[in-house]
């Protein structure tokens, strides 16, 4: 109940925001950019999120409104209002982290039923399998949970953009660079390399989220807020 | 049921070699308005951070309505409504909706709202955004916040700070008026004249250490205000002024009556009426770091 409450204030506090019209409307840009060409791609092929959601717009995405949504609370010294309220520490963080992970699945939503009616009103060739779309989209989501929740810390750790844009920018670049010969150090690029190898990337995503998760706990709940 | 609604034990705060708090037994009685006193940099925001679980103790404890503070968290900020130095409220979202979204944490029905707001007088800025707000608005919708869930105990960090003087009155008024709704209120201020017309208890910090903690009419004894004047004809005003109030002193050719800036305008208008001619009068704020020294000596003399 305490983690449904501290969700729902986070919907309210982000009205009117830009988050919200990001994540709606990046997420079509995405779709309507990469409208395929029906001789090249077939349903087979077009049923994977399309690379300029997963290599580009995702992970800088996920960092932007990670630093929207944590920079809302640090401009206006909300962090000190939000936690003197009866909500423990560790529920409204795990509700802040969920309202980011909400957001990146409408958007993975978006591009997951763009890319359907897109594929459909082209005529794709082959058959199509609303089973296997959804589960690659849905294992691209899950491969970039880790990512939400390390933005999720830094944005809260840090009152300045600085480090959570470093990591996120760093580790998106590095990601980039030794994704060939590395793929397993490429953490910012799971969310493509999941859907080939789903079981390996499946064990290193949950780790990593789970990791993830745990340090923003503990840091969170331990930290001071001036 | 502890008649203690704040007690502190031993409370202590260090950054490195720094200690910013050290070894605090503060105690507040239930319907008190107790004034927490000291300067910038004291260490009251600090002392006051620590009571709310905001930061870390580094020794010591924290006992609210009774009870220890960290195993009893959640059920103990129930009771509590606070503002913490700074205003602060989402910008971008209006009065009221900062207030509907501390109302979903503290899982209180919205219909709360409409009543805070009538309280501080925000009724009819509700739907306006916090950034178009003055800073007096905003003071304001802080304490609105603080109120919602009718808590038990108010803790108010520097309510006043950056106000003009209207709205330092506005504000004074407002917590002068809660006791009687049955509030206990813990408000810092570094000024003594502020703490002076609003507490029944005083604390007094400095270099994080509590120097004083009692009744507010044994500390108001030891310092006043003084509303210093200068007039044309200062024995005929000293005469005149003698009949109306109770003391009045002349010191270094300069007449000085203990009183608060209200009373100013009062001085102004008796003495215009009598066709005396003021050269200056202005307000004096009683002197904290002179009390502090006083306090001190009293202390090491009374041990």
């Amino acid at each position: 109940m305490d983690l449904l409450r501290g969700f729902s204030a986070e919907w309210l506090r982000a009205k009117r925001t830009s988050i919200f019209y990001l994540a709606m409307i990046v997420p079509i840009f995405s779709v309507l950019t990469t409208v395929p060409s029906p001789k090249k791609f077939n349903w087979a092929t077009y049923s994977f999120p399309n690379a300029s959601w997963v290599v580009f717009i995702l992970p800088i995405g996920i960092m932007i409104l990670s630093l929207m949504s944590s920079q809302l609370y640090t401009n206006n010294h909300m962090w000190k209002n939000t936690l003197v309220q009866p909500i423990s520490r560790s529920t409204f963080y795990l509700a802040h982290t969920l309202y980011l992970c909400s957001i990146v699945l409408i958007g993975y939503l978006i591009v997951m039923i763009g890319q359907m009616i897109t594929g459909h009103i082209i005529g794709l060739s082959g058959d199509f399998s609303p089973m296997q779309f959804i589960g690659h989209f849905l294992l691209s989501y899950f491969a970039c949970l880790h990512l939400i929740f390390l933005q999720v810390w830094l944005g809260a750790r840090f009152s300045g953009v600085v480090a959570p844009l470093m990591v996120g920018l760093g580790g998106w670049i590095l990601s980039g660079v030794v994704s060939r010969d590395l793929p397993y150090l490429s953490a910012w690029l799971y969310p493509m390399m999941i859907v080939n190898e789903p079981v390996t990337f499946s064990i290193i995503c949950l780790g990593l989220s789970i990791l993830t998760l745990t340090i923003g706990f503990y840091s969170f709940t331990r930290m001071d807020i001036h | 049921m502890s008649d203690l609604i704040i007690e502190t034990i031993n409370l202590t705060r260090q950054y490195g070699r720094f200690t910013a708090v050290n070894q605090l037994n503060m105690k507040v009685a239930r319907g008190s308005i107790y004034g927490f006193l000291g300067e910038n940099g004291a260490g009251k925001t600090t002392a006051i951070r620590m009571i709310l679980g905001l930061i870390h103790i580094t020794s010591g404890e924290v006992r609210l309505f009774g009870k220890s503070f960290k195993p009893n968290r959640n059920e103990i900020l129930k009771r509590i409504g606070a503002l913490v130095e700074t205003p602060s409220a989402f910008d971008h979202l209006s009065g009221k909706d900062n207030l509907r979204y501390i109302c979903k944490l503290r899982n209180i029905p919205e219909s709360q709202v409409d009543h805070v707001l009538k309280i501080v007088d925000l009724s009819h800025a509700q739907n306006k955004d916090v950034r178009k707000y003055s800073l007096g608005m905003r003071q304001r919708l802080g304490i609105a916040i603080a109120l919602l869930g009718q808590p038990e105990l108010l803790i108010l960090d520097e309510p006043t700070n950056g106000l003009d003087p209207s709205g330092i009155r506005e504000v004074r008024d407002l917590i002068k008026s809660l006791p009687t709704q049955g509030y206990t209120i813990l408000v810092s201020s570094h000024l003594l004249s502020e703490v002076e017309q609003i507490a029944s208890h005083v604390g007094i910090i400095h270099a994080g250490q509590l120097l004083y903690q009692g009744e507010m009419e044994r500390i108001t004894r030891r310092g006043k205000a003084m509303i210093h004047l200068k007039c044309k004809s200062m024995s005929e005003a000293i005469h005149l002024l003698e009949v109306h109030y109770p003391e009045v002193y002349l010191e270094n050719d300069t007449i000085q009556i203990p009183g608060s800036e209200e009373q100013i305008d009062e001085i102004i208008r008796l003495l215009i009426e009598n066709d005396m001619k003021i050269q200056g009068i202005y307000l004096q704020q009683s002197n904290l770091e002179s009390i502090f020294l006083e306090l001190i000596q009293t202390e090491s003399a009374a041990s």
